[in-house]
């Protein structure tokens, strides 16, 4: 508990272009993400969330631009410099991702057994301690097919979360999960910010987990194809200069569309 | 016991019988991710802290209540500390004693509080014994040979269907399987055809030299091609190439339950998928057969002219007066099976696959080695029967 967030932002994002065949999907992008903060990408689909988070960490070249990740170019970086930043964050896929010809432990022991030089008992209490933190203590010998989607999402948590990243990027988190488990895996985020100081930074269409966590959040319009706005949730919401961004954060927006329809 | 430098977590154990007191101090804020692999720098001393396992073997077994005092902590930013404490209490609980923890960090104990395990541990199955998994073993073989059979009465009802025009199929599809299995597979066929021709040529002239009759080249590759060789490569190949190329597709279909949404509309996953692909198998292998005899003629030929010198001319005509027709009639009849066989086992194996990405390989393999069993089993039938009946 001694570092504190420091002056240089964890994630620097300079004029990033990305396009496939020529068209751009979001095009001169500059934000940061600070220190042990809940960073929300947001937008409606379509609009180039995936592709954004994928130059974030790293699957996919930007067009133009940069991204700094303690300060240092992920795209400039040579191959092996790329994936030990690479290995400094975890990633948690929309359906987890999990490799499906392993238990759900071996799935979390692999990064440990291959980049960390702790003694098989070690891992097997990181493995341990890792599942049960996100619920998972008993399905430690399953195989991913045989869990649910919501389960296999968590498993995905303890996976991303296997080499103590400080920055852990998820692709909507809450999404096919049932409002318990929903809130459950948004605490834990918070709790994991705030007891081991990582950063987050996720994609994501809740309102309901995005004002419940996001320190801050990014406006992707695909309009424009750029982010338009970038702030705390709640101001966003109250205070945009975009009506597409206050329409898109409304309170209630669901019961509204409703009672359009019924007038 | 004690670690030496004041950068590395740092604990110690003490006390007696049933009580003691482990202290943490220290730096507990090893990143894991910056462990460098040891291969890399022999000299460097990893960070080695403690795993639960090590503590508790260093505390006697009648230890009722550990106590865990964390003032002289620095700082824990990974989880090292939490797995370990986490770990503690599980297994001291496990042996009906406790821990407790003195701490003044908030976080660390909001940490240990979220890791609880389940309250319903999900049933976990039995490992089999030897016996169970012969059993389990022969079973299956049985329900894959029955589904197998089903497979093989679902085709030929589909079939029917099909002539009454009642089976749900694109013919959009069955294009485009005709042209996986048949146009596409032509250049693979081509080399494997031609080698097959030139190798029965060499082998042939060498024994043929030592009588003389060097002009019987032209009938022993002619035989050899038309009645076994060029079925049965042509077949290899498609149950290599196409066959596993269908059974993972359609067990990729089956894990992205894309068959389950054919269902859900009524639409029978066998006519759809399965029909239009050993259809076009099934059709295109007679075709290939006759292209691949061909072109394996030809190789013989080329053989023939270089090594022994044999007029082009002097090599067809034998070929159209020694090679009877009824060769070339068995090798069509084999082929026709051969495509039957690869299209019912690919597809059937595709469908029946599981729903993991192993699966999906498993159901390629599978495809591949049924197909190529089954195809020389039938090929000994052929000959057995043809044996027996002098054709």
């Amino acid at each position: 508990m001694t570092d504190k967030p420091t002056e240089t932002p964890l994630i620097q994002v300079r004029d990033l272009t990305m396009a496939f065949d020529g068209v751009a999907v979001q095009q001169d992008l500059s934000f940061s993400v600070a220190r042990a903060s809940i960073f929300a990408i947001m937008g409606p689909s379509g609009c180039g969330k995936s592709t954004l988070m994928r130059a974030l960490v790293g699957l996919q070249p930007p067009t133009s631009g940069q991204v700094l990740l303690a300060g240092e170019d992920l795209w400039g970086a040579s191959e092996e410099q790329r994936s030990q930043l690479q290995r400094q964050s975890g990633v948690l896929f929309q359906d987890g991702a999990l490799w499906s010809s392993m238990t759900v432990a071996e799935n979390l022991a692999l990064p440990l057994q291959l980049f960390s030089t702790m003694s098989p008992s070690l891992i097997a209490d990181q493995v341990a301690f890792k599942l049960a933190l996100v619920g998972l203590a008993g399905a430690a010998d399953q195989y991913p097919a045989e869990l649910s989607g919501g389960m296999r999402k968590r498993a995905g948590l303890a996976r991303a979360l296997a080499l103590d990243p400080r920055l852990l990027f998820l692709d909507e988190p809450s999404a096919g999960l049932d409002p318990l488990s929903a809130r459950r895996l948004d605490e834990l985020i918070l709790q994991l910010r705030d007891a081991l100081g990582i950063t987050v930074v996720l994609v994501t269409h809740e309102l309901e987990s995005l004002f419940a966590i996001a320190d801050d959040c990014l406006y992707l319009d695909p309009e424009t194809r750029t982010a338009i706005d970038q702030g705390p949730p709640a101001a966003l919401r109250d205070g945009s200069r975009h009506p597409s961004v206050r329409e898109f954060l409304a309170p209630g927006a669901a019961r509204s569309s409703r009672e359009r329809i019924h007038e | 016991m004690k670690p030496q430098s004041d950068s590395q977590p740092l604990w110690s154990l003490q006390g007696e019988e049933a009580q003691w007191t482990l202290s943490i101090q220290g730096h507990w804020s090893a990143q894991l991710r910056n462990a460098p692999p040891e291969r890399d720098h022999p000299g460097a001393s990893p960070l080695r802290p403690p795993s639960a396992d090590a503590i508790l073997a260093a505390c006697p077994d009648s230890l009722q209540r550990l106590t865990v005092e964390t003032h002289g902590l620095q700082s824990w930013h990974s989880a090292m500390l939490p797995a370990l404490l986490y770990n503690l209490r599980e297994k001291l609980e496990a042996r009906q004693a406790e821990l407790v923890i003195h701490s003044e960090e908030p976080s660390l104990q909001a940490l240990m509080e979220l890791a609880r395990p389940d309250e319903h541990p999900p049933e976990t199955s039995r490992p089999l014994s030897l016996l169970e998994q012969l059993g389990q073993r022969a079973l299956d073989w049985e329900l894959a040979i029955s589904a197998g059979a089903l497979s093989l009465a679902e085709f030929i009802a589909g079939l029917g269907r099909l002539c009454v025009g009642r089976a749900r199929m694109r013919w959009r599809d069955l294009l485009d399987a005709m042209s996986e299995s048949g146009t596409q597979a032509l250049p693979i066929i081509t080399l494997v055809s031609l080698l097959v021709g030139s190798i029965l040529a060499f082998v042939g002239a060498l024994q043929l030299r030592d009588f003389g009759a060097e002009v019987y080249i032209a009938e022993m590759v002619g035989i050899a091609v038309a009645r076994e060789m060029a079925a049965m490569m042509t077949a290899i190949v498609m149950a290599g190439r196409t066959g596993a190329a269908f059974a993972a597709h359609l067990a990729t279909m089956q894990v992205n339950q894309e068959v389950d949404a054919l269902k859900t509309l009524g639409v029978s996953p066998f006519d759809f998928l399965s029909m239009p692909r050993m259809l076009a198998l099934t059709l295109m292998m007679p075709m290939l057969y006759i292209y691949a005899c061909v072109i394996s003629m030809g190789g013989g030929l080329l053989v023939a002219l270089m090594a022994l010198g044999l007029e082009p001319a002097v090599f067809v005509q034998r070929i159209l007066d020694g090679v009877a027709l009824q060769h070339f009639a068995i090798g069509l009849l084999k082929s026709l099976c051969f495509g039957a066989l690869i299209g019912l086992v690919s597809c059937h194996v595709g469908l029946a696959s599981g729903r993991s990405a192993a699966a999906v390989g498993q159901a390629a393999t599978r495809s591949v080695v049924i197909s190529i069993v089954g195809i020389i089993l039938i090929d000994s039938l052929f000959a057995i029967i043809s044996t027996y009946t002098g054709v």
